[in-house]
């Protein structure tokens, strides 16, 4: 494993304001606008520096408001049916954007697939997925 | 030639690539021997908070599977074995129906459209018990952004988890006992005469069930959540969540107090007793050597 890991202290940052931001609306739930703030400083530090987040962070937060999506605090998450599929659609409370995810039980993100792991290299056939082909 | 310079005009502005020597997908050869092309690493944030159910006892599982069924069984099942044989036709109509509460909506209707005469009627049958339980995921939701439920139950088999992930930290924040049940929509779907259930939840008040949620209750292990816990780690599975909201308001006053004399210390003190803070967590990945990708502005064209 890479030890010394490019802008180790911004990431270091952006984790330390995704947890303050978690236990400000722990602490106090109507004081959404100072997670809203630590929320937008950590994206505007990610866009600067052009740090990659994980999908399961970029999902919980708003992209139009940039709030910290806590279903039932921040944002409501049902689940809907459109075009004879399933989707979970989470809706910002703040600024009622949302977003929807299709529920299909075959997908699975790149990020968690085993081939993209640092220690899995030996193992990199090409996944067949329906939403790629290879370039020729 | 042609992938280097595609890797580097996509990523020439990514200050985060870590080189790596190592057994890497081959590149489209152009024609000349070039064994490895370095490997390019992206570094992603990873979540600090894991968040995921607790586990639960095997046996705690068959016990609440069979309670529930055999409760279901001498409540409802002789009442809505109609329920059961008017649903077919309806699903052979909806096919891309699969959440319950949304079938439940649409037997209401049918009930009202037509007033059989025969006792076979559509929808529920006894419409008293249907009142209290909350089924399908979107009423459990429902119910509990109103604080409605005094037991939450959720099916471990689900694909993918996005769709009850949500209820992890809604439940956690109302302090209701929620615990994830593998098998629970293959075993109690065809009990009810429902195609599956994902979610289950008891409202408060229930007279018909008080026994199973008592019974189920102390058997359901607590939840965590990270940052929710300091509040609610005495707790366990009581629902008295305004007692605990008093005491955190207390701790906060004094906290505040101290942090306004002291400035510094005082608060990096407070921090680190109340919420510890996760280790930053970084995920390395491999890119999608399979990614699709725009063709390139030059002639050397990528066919899609």
């Amino acid at each position: 494993m890479a030890g010394p890991v490019k802008d180790r202290e911004a990431f270091q940052r952006l984790s330390f304001l995704y947890q303050a931001a978690h236990c400000v609306l722990a602490q106090d739930p109507e004081n959404q606008a100072l997670a809203r703030f630590y929320c937008h400083t950590e994206r505007t530090i990610a866009k600067r520096l052009v740090l990659r987040q994980d999908p399961s962070v970029k999902r919980t937060l708003c992209r139009g408001c940039s709030s910290l999506l806590i279903p039932g605090l921040t944002c409501t998450q049902r689940q809907r049916r459109r075009r004879g599929q399933r989707w979970t659609v989470q809706t910002c409370l703040t600024c009622q954007r949302s977003q929807r995810f299709l529920n299909d039980p075959k997908h699975l993100l790149w990020g968690d697939r085993p081939e993209a792991q640092l220690g899995n290299q030996a193992a990199s056939a090409k996944h067949s997925s329906p939403h790629s082909h290879p370039p020729s | 030639m042609g992938p280097c310079l595609l890797g580097a005009t996509l990523r020439a502005d990514c200050p985060l690539r870590v080189f790596k020597m190592a057994a890497a997908p081959q590149a489209p050869g152009r024609g000349s021997v070039r064994k490895t092309r370095p490997l390019t690493v992206k570094t992603s944030l990873n979540n600090p908070f894991v968040l995921c159910w607790s586990t639960l006892e095997r046996e705690d599982m068959m016990f609440i599977l069979q309670t529930l069924e055999d409760r279901f069984r001498s409540v409802g099942l002789q009442k809505i074995e109609d329920k059961k044989k008017r649903k077919k036709p309806l699903l052979i109509k909806e096919q891309g129906r699969e959440k319950c509460g949304l079938d439940i909506g649409l037997i209401e209707d049918l009930k009202e459209e037509k007033p059989d005469a025969d006792q076979q009627a559509s929808g529920w049958t006894s419409v008293h018990v249907r009142k209290q339980l909350a089924l399908g995921v979107n009423e459990v939701t429902r119910a509990l952004e109103r604080s409605e439920l005094l037991l939450v139950l959720v099916c471990k088999s689900v694909k993918p988890a996005i769709i009850t992930s949500h209820l992890i930290q809604l439940s956690v924040s109302r302090s209701v006992p929620a615990c994830q049940v593998p098998r629970l929509s293959e075993r109690i779907a065809p009990v009810i005469g429902l195609k599956c259930v994902l979610a289950l939840g008891f409202r408060k008040g229930t007279s018909d069930f008080a026994d199973e949620v008592r019974a189920i209750i102390p058997r359901v292990p607590s939840l965590n959540v990270p940052w929710l816990q300091d509040r609610i780690e005495d707790s366990g599975e009581s629902i008295e969540m305004e007692l605990l909201e008093d005491q955190d308001k207390e701790i906060l006053d004094t906290s505040f107090e101290d942090l306004s004399k002291h400035k510094r210390k005082f608060a990096e003190g407070k921090l680190g007793s109340a919420i510890a803070l996760q280790p930053l967590k970084i995920k390395k990945l491999i890119p999608n050597p399979n990614k699709i990708r725009k063709p390139p502005k030059s002639k050397k064209t990528i066919l899609k």
